[in-house]
């Protein structure tokens, strides 16, 4: 199967089932779906749909039950856990509904881990930590522990943390989803303006409508179905 | 390995900063400091409990010869940088105011004593002399004594620091002299009786290596003595001791496992959503274990360090609480604690730690949403297994614990499966009458199903600790109690043998009329062993018995119809009296060990000019060290009635009764009394500073025990207290929290007691039968 020049995520027939028990339920039924270089994309869906379940496949986090997924020309669903953590690294960027910061690290830490993880110098990761964090509007809180932060502020560190290593797709689940309304847009607006400096390809699973018209491109994931909006 | 040891390093800096790993690095280090401070309290209290020994014995090693010690030997030593000093022993007459006595005379190098004050000895030309000979000879201090040829000036009373047991138990009177005076005094001649002895003390290795040199040497009747040796007294005293001391350590090093277990277990469990966001942004699984192994080795490091600095502090305070009670000197601290601290310290962490580290890389990126983690991999397991055997063999070799490492990989596999087992039985048990139950009691019950883990690994700790210090307790006491059965108050202190038969009678009612209580007279007759099985004994023997004091002196035989009770028939059986018509003999268990005799075996012995012989019919185990007459041989009666026979008994005299040994003097003056009184002493004094030693070790594990125990619950309750404070949230009032802990703990706490006690029965049952 060959990609697209343009084309950078493809799903194809993409199935997700769970057992639960003795049953075995169906989360995801013949998804398929293709990401252009730096295209936004929202993803929008009841509680329970299935839009986590597709944000974790095409995060390679975890491995569709049936289908291929390709990421940047790579095969992920062939890959081992490991391999998939490699392209992780290099690749991709994680916000999290819950931030996700470890309580134990400072903002500027928190930042400068996925560079660490990398064995990237200390030196280089503090100054681009530094710069990020600057970015989102928080330069003068780089040593404040996230119980130190509100929400927003929080969610800011997990944006910077999502870009530090310039991935080239980002993939965030309900991000705005613990904000109220005004925070939230302040946040998004950080996010879209650091896409459109850096070129990052977006996918975003919300429940806000107003956040999806934003996106270039929407779909709706109902029952395990995805289908253009 | 360097980039993840930067990064553990870094890692582990900013968690500390937090607080995080504090209670980790807590137990650790509180179990070094404890696990140092006994190593290093106790090894000292054993050497000088060992030396304390030795000074009775009179060195660390003593040969014992009746013919002179060649001069290579003593050369030998002290190449060997051993220090020596020379004594003979024998019997001479000694004659003041025309008076003529009987004494036992103890001829002494210039370096007598080795151990203690080297200046408690006689200048030349003059003598030190028993208290006992004062009244004997209306003697004063400082009046001159004839000693053979020699007339010597007496210059000092002997007390009982100058190496009481160095002649054994001496018949006479005590008398020490120089040996440099002695060959002006013609007592000894080619031909006289003399106990030649060399006193050797110095560094082990050297003992071991003279030991081996000499032991080929040795001629029949020469012996090598050490504290360790099957006749000296305290010997059991101080193996026991030694065993209890380990089985402390042991125990204190088990409590410090299940301490840092549960909290590492806890720790670990916290950072399962740290592990996962570190997968989720492309972590390596191998990298994450890395940085884990290091963190836990810096921990284990630093905490070793800081634990052993600590233990040394700890041990010298103990030392210096310990000292007036004990009044033992103890020796200098030696490296071996320290290394072995710091040894332990990362063993333990790896034992027990890195296990649960093991699983980190299998928890999934998905755990950030669904917090489920696959269950223990067999994989670590395996590891905990094979680590576990690590750590015993290391106690094994390095501690020196032998039959307890046995005892203890038994405890450790058997009841932790059997305690796991017990565990998931009992929750399941909960977990079936928890739909019966309601309100608080429900919620407490349901908070230990819920975290049935972590639940059964407090259960399996606890009851380890638990049990632990109930067998310590109670083989103290058994220990404690067992000594003073031993050597009650009231042990006989003084030996009267030569008690002619016409005199027996006479001798019972004066001490009737002293109301001083005489104990069972036994009947003596000496004779030589010839032959075993008809064939002379030197062809018959292992070569390694030729040495045996058995067959190179006359024996005291003696025969009764029932044994001493400190006697236990071990092979055979007691006397049939119907079975007349085959003599019958019972033999000590050691000798018939050494000679390689059996039940049946025929033995000869030379009596007089008359031989008798006889057949084994059982073999007895003798406690050599309850200070009563006990006797290599006994005839069933009737077999030498008819030979010249002398009586042995024994009696205690209190320190005001002594009055008594002049009138036994005067009225029987045939017969001889062994003094062993300050012997006697000496050794009960020993005996109860090992019951203080051995109390407060036991004190001490038990603080350390709790302290543990106090470590670990405040590990477990960080589960917990998230779960209140949510449920506080929710609008539970404060009492129902504090009800559904207290169901919570108390069902807990009841199930540890059980399995603890019925555990704990078990063991000491055990132990006591096995090592003590
Ligand atoms: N491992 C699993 N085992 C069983 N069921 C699962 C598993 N993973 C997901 N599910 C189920 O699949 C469905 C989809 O889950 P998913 O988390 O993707 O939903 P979602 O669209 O993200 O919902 P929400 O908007 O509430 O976050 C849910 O019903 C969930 O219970
Ligand atoms: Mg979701």
């Amino acid at each position: 199967m060959s990609l697209l020049p343009s084309e950078f995520v493809r799903c194809v027939h993409l199935s997700k089932k769970a057992r639960s028990g003795d049953s075995e339920i169906s989360i995801l039924s013949d998804v398929s779906l293709s990401i252009k270089r730096g295209e936004t994309v929202a993803i929008l869906g009841a509680s329970g749909s299935g839009k986590t379940t597709l944000l974790t496949l095409l995060g390679g986090l975890d491995i569709p039950t049936t289908g291929e997924i390709y990421l940047n020309g790579q095969q992920l669903n062939v890959l081992n856990e490991e391999q998939r953590a490699a392209i992780r690294a290099q690749n991709i960027g994680f916000i999290f509904q819950s931030f996700q910061l470890l309580p134990t690290l400072t903002a500027l830490e928190n930042v400068m881990l996925p560079f660490e993880i990398q064995y990237i110098s200390h030196k280089i990761a503090k100054a681009e930590a530094t710069e990020w964090l600057k970015q989102v509007g928080l330069g003068k809180r780089l040593h404040h522990y996230p119980s130190q932060l509100s929400g927003g502020e929080q969610q800011r560190v997990g944006i910077a943390r999502a870009f530090i290593t310039r991935p080239k797709i980002i993939l965030a689940d309900e991000m705005t989803g613990n904000l109220d309304t005004h925070t939230g847009q302040l946040v998004m607006d950080v996010m879209f303006s650091l896409n459109q400096s850096h070129l990052t390809t977006l996918v975003l699973v919300t429940h806000d409508e107003h956040l999806a018209s934003k996106c270039q491109s929407r779909y709706m994931l109902s029952e395990g179905i995805l289908q253009t909006c | 390995m360097l980039k993840t040891f930067r990064l553990a390093s870094r890692f582990l800096w900013r968690e500390w900063r937090r607080g995080e790993w504090i209670i980790v690095f807590f137990a650790l280090f509180f179990a070094v400091a404890a696990i140092t401070a006994m190593h290093f309290y106790t090894d000292r209290l054993m050497r000088g409990l060992e030396q304390q020994s030795s000074k009775l014995l009179g060195g660390d090693l003593v040969i014992s010869s009746p013919s002179m010690i060649p001069n290579e030997w003593n050369e030998k030593a002290i190449s060997l940088h051993l220090h020596t000093a020379a004594v003979w022993a024998f019997p001479s007459m000694i004659t003041v105011n025309n008076k003529l006595q009987l004494v036992n005379i103890q001829a002494v190098s210039d370096h007598f004593p080795l151990l203690g004050d080297p200046t408690l000895h006689p200048a030349l030309q003059h003598v030190w002399i028993d208290p006992r000979l004062l009244p004997l000879l209306s003697l004063t201090i400082g009046d001159a004594v004839s000693i053979g040829a020699s007339s010597l000036r007496t210059s000092n009373i002997l007390t009982s620091d100058i190496d009481t047991m160095n002649t054994g138990f001496s018949i006479a009177p005590r008398l020490v002299m120089r040996l440099e005076d002695v060959p002006a005094t013609r007592t000894v001649l080619p031909g006289s009786r003399v106990d030649y002895r060399l006193l050797i003390v110095g560094d082990k290795n050297s003992l071991t290596e003279f030991t081996q040199w000499l032991t080929p040497k040795l001629q029949p009747g020469q012996q090598l003595l050490n504290v360790r040796d099957q006749q000296f007294l305290l010997r059991d005293v101080i193996q026991r001791t030694e065993s209890y001391l380990q089985l402390a350590l042991v125990i204190c090093l088990l409590m410090s496992g299940v301490a840092i277990s549960i909290s590492i277990q806890q720790y670990l469990r916290r950072h399962y959503s740290h592990v996962a966001l570190w997968r989720c942004i492309g972590a390596n699984g191998k990298d994450i274990l890395r940085i884990f192994f290091w963190q836990l080795l810096i921990i284990a490091v630093l905490a070793g360090a800081l634990g052993t600095a600590v233990g040394f502090l700890v041990q010298i305070e103990i030392a210096n609480l310990f000292k007036d009670m004990l009044r033992l000197p103890l020796p200098p601290v030696s490296f071996a604690p320290a290394l072995l601290g710091f040894i332990s310290s990362s063993l333990i962490m790896f034992v027990f730690a890195y296990p649960v580290a093991l699983e980190l890389p299998t928890i999934s990126p998905l755990f950030i949403w669904r917090n489920e983690v696959a269950s223990h991999t067999k994989h670590s397991q395996l590891y905990f297994a094979i680590s576990l055997v690590i750590l015993l063999i290391f106690v094994y070799c390095l501690m020196g614990i032998s039959l307890l490492t046995l005892f203890l990989l038994n405890i450790i596999l058997l009841s932790i499966g059997f305690l796991y087992a017990i565990s998931l039985l009992l929750l399941s048990g909960i977990r079936m009458i928890l739909d019966y139950t309601n309100g608080t009691i429900r919620r407490g019950l349901s908070q230990l199903t819920h975290h049935s883990e972590s639940v059964s690994i407090q259960l399996i700790g606890f009851t380890v600790i638990l049990t632990s210090l109930i067998v310590l307790g109670n083989v103290r006491t058994n220990l404690l109690d067992n000594w003073k059965q031993t050597l009650p108050q009231n042990t006989p202190n003084y030996f009267a043998f030569n008690i002619a038969p016409t005199d027996l009678t006479s001798l019972t009612a004066l001490f009737q009329s002293k109301h001083i209580p005489l104990q069972a007279a036994y009947p003596i007759t000496r004779g030589r062993l010839t032959a075993i099985n008809n064939l002379p004994v030197l062809s018959v023997i292992p070569e390694g018995a030729r040495s045996n004091n058995a067959i190179n002196r006359e024996l005291n035989l003696s025969w009764m119809t029932a044994f001493p009770s400190d006697n236990k028939v071990v092979k055979g059986r007691p006397w049939l009296t119907d079975n007349k018509d085959k003599p019958a003999i019972s033999i000590e268990e050691k000798l018939a060990a050494d000679l390689q005799l059996h039940i049946g075996d025929k033995l000869t012995f030379q009596i007089g000019e008359a031989t008798v012989s006889a057949f084994i019919t059982n073999i007895r185990k003798v406690e050599w060290t309850s200070f009563h007459p006990n006797f290599y041989i006994i005839f069933q009666p009737g077999l030498l009635e008819t030979f010249p026979t002398t009586y042995l008994s024994s009696f205690y005299l209190a320190s005001n009764q002594t009055e008594v040994l002049n009138e036994l003097a005067r009225t029987f003056p045939n017969i001889t009394v062994i003094d062993i009184a300050s012997i006697l002493q000496e050794v009960q004094a020993l005996i109860n500073k090992i019951g203080l030693a051995v109390q407060y070790l036991f004190l001490f594990t038990l603080a350390t025990g709790i302290l543990i125990f106090i470590t670990s619950l405040q590990a477990s309750m960080d589960e917990r207290r998230l779960t209140y404070r949510l449920l506080r949230i929710l609008g539970a009032s404060q009492k129902y929290i504090y009800k559904s802990i207290a169901v919570e703990f108390l069902s807990l706490a009841i199930l540890i007691s059980i399995t603890s006690y019925a555990l704990a029965k078990l063991l000491t049952t055990f132990l006591m039968k096995n090592l003590f």
